[in-house]
């Protein structure tokens, strides 16, 4: 019985690829869980209009260097207002009024979505954007095919571009989270709101910062994952992906959001293949994500590296 | 102590809830370097106090003035960067850090690097870096919190917990600092450490400190000044000797027959 090692290796790769994305995703939730102690449920309304701006501009015939700071920009003033008009009004406020807040949320930047550009399904070539040239690490020439052939497996090359941005966000981002004292005021605004501002921690400030650094995750996610899915309202869906992630990797910590996302893309490459030819049915990689979340959250009921108990989702 | 001009002033401070009067006119000082304690029953507006004090709630009627600057309507963060630190009656740390990260927080308004210079650890941030553990080492030798640097706060028994609180308020390096019920549900023991504290660091750095009780013996022993709160009115106001033979305090405190 020859085992595939090729074809395993393969699968490896793409898993963590697709990895890196879900990581990315989910780190989203984890920031404004780890501020506000609520579960975003607009996460994937803002993926989904925060590539919708990003699109409508450069069908608008702008360019791809100025596209891409204007939507940031956009989602920059996306997360002061969310700050001014929702958190701080409800600061203090139960935790399900805040949850609820964001359900609101999703059903109102769902509505300006459709009204501020279309409900139509936009196409995504972020490839066609950008030359990409991108070094062949063993042989080092340029590639010049959509996949390439190293160590004898096929990579996307597209996969190859969107492991490397997300990778470096999450780099970026676990360093000024992990690093930075702003990543200390948000522990700590999420453990105690009075007490925080008591020690003189700017809390206005810092959910203003959460927000808009999750509508600049949001906005990279949502140019990355359209070149699969398209843009269109299937994206919010795409969200559900990280769902799996951040139970696995708890709630609360971004490197559990980066292992938990790993996981996650290893995990559901290999069942399609190996599971699911054993027990003989297709579309496993649908659903085997939450049945490994749900495996781990038996052993490791709030995460791998999650601080305390899941109390709310 | 050696009492000096007032450094807090409050001035006929009203605070409604709803229907409820949780402060009815109430005006008092606070001088430089004393220890001054408000006690009163259950209910008396204590709490209430000291949240307006420190800007947590903004009262209907009066003024506080706090180093000659009215701050009657300043949010919490402005006011503890004028100089004020509090700690909470129900323990407000932070339950996910550990002890030495608690006590760090208490530093946050000393930064003046960027994000990036302490992303990278250069330029200012390191400097600080040095400052501050500096700072929060003293504080901790100083409240004999060595053996418990890095142990996350919610495993510690709740004496220890207010402790640390004390600690985090400390390091900001306050010029008033203010107390909620330090000693409440502390043992006889753990209540004769947080007076020696209090008096300790008023003696040592100078600070002035509010504090609340409920228990006056303990309150008695220590503070210079006693303000003396029931149902929202002051009945009392004076050293602690004063205060003790007031008729209308031992009322409060004894009750009276109708």
């Amino acid at each position: 019985m020859g085992f595939d090692w090729v074809f395993f290796t393969e699968l490896i790769v793409g898993g963590l690829m697709s990895g890196v994305m879900y990581s990315l995703v989910a780190i989203g939730f984890v920031l404004i869980y780890k501020s506000s102690g609520i579960f975003n449920f607009a996460q994937g309304t803002m993926l989904l209009f925060a590539a919708l701006t990003f699109v409508k501009l450069t069908e608008g015939g702008v360019n791809f260097w100025v596209a891409l700071p204007v939507s940031m920009g956009t989602m920059v003033v996306f997360g002061i207002l969310v700050e001014r008009f929702m958190m701080r009004p409800l600061a203090n406020q139960s935790l399900l009024s805040l949850f609820m807040a964001t359900v609101g949320l999703a059903i109102l930047i769902e509505g300006l979505a459709q009204y501020m550009w279309d409900s139509a399904i936009h196409g995504l070539q972020l490839a066609d954007f950008l030359d990409l040239a991108l070094l062949d690490p063993v042989n080092m020439t340029i590639f010049v095919v959509d996949y390439i052939e190293w160590l004898d497996i096929l990579i996307s090359k597209f996969d190859v571009f969107a492991t490397i941005v997300a990778g470096t966000m999450i780099l970026i981002l676990a360093v000024f989270f992990q690093k930075t004292r702003t990543g200390m005021s948000l522990r700590a605004v999420s453990d105690d709101h009075l007490a925080a501002m008591a020690v003189g921690i700017p809390l206005s400030r810092v959910w203003a910062l959460v927000w808009a650094v999750t509508g600049i995750i949001a906005l990279i996610a949502g140019l990355l994952w359209a070149e699969r899915v398209s843009v269109s309202f299937t994206l919010v869906e795409a969200v559900l992906k990280a769902l799996p992630v951040i139970l696995i990797g708890g709630l609360t910590s971004i490197p559990g959001a980066i292992v938990g996302g790993l996981i996650i893309g290893v995990g559901e490459k290999l069942g399609e293949i190996y599971l699911g030819d054993l027990i003989g049915v297709q579309g496993i990689e649908t659903w085997f994500s939450y049945f490994i979340a749900l495996v781990f959250l038996l052993f490791r009921p709030s995460g791998l590296f999650g601080l305390k108990t899941i109390e709310r989702v | 102590m050696a009492a000096g001009n007032p450094i807090l002033q409050i001035d006929n401070i009203t605070l409604v809830f709803g229907g409820v009067t949780a402060l009815n006119g109430i005006s008092f000082d606070v001088a430089e370097g004393e220890i001054c304690a408000v006690i009163g029953p259950n209910g008396a507006g204590k709490s209430s106090m000291l949240n307006v004090i420190n800007g947590v709630y903004v009262p209907q009627e009066g003024r506080v003035v706090f180093k000659g600057q009215d701050c009657t309507r300043m949010r919490p963060r402005q006011i503890a960067q004028l100089g004020m630190a509090r700690t909470f009656q129900n323990i407000g740390l932070f339950q996910g850090m550990t002890v030495l990260e608690n006590i760090l927080t208490g530093r946050c308004m000393k930064i003046r690097s960027t994000w990036l210079e302490q992303g990278l650890n250069i330029g200012r941030a390191r400097r600080e870096e040095v400052e501050n553990r500096r700072a929060v080492e003293e504080v901790i030798e100083f409240l004999h919190l060595q053996g418990i640097r890095k142990t996350p706060v919610g495993k510690l028994p709740y004496g220890l917990q207010k402790r640390v609180e004390l600690a985090r308020a400390l390091v900001a390096e306050p010029t008033m600092l203010l107390q909620d019920e330090p000693m409440t549900g502390m043992n006889l023991e753990e209540k004769k450490d947080m007076s020696c504290f209090a008096l300790e660091i008023n003696r040592e750095y100078g600070t002035t400190i509010v504090l609340i009780e409920h228990d006056m013996s303990v309150v008695m022993d220590i503070s210079d000044h006693v303000v003396v709160l029931d149902y929202g009115a002051k009945i009392g106001d004076g050293t602690p000797d004063e205060v003790k033979n007031n008729q209308d305090v031992i009322d409060a405190y004894l009750g009276v027959t109708h």
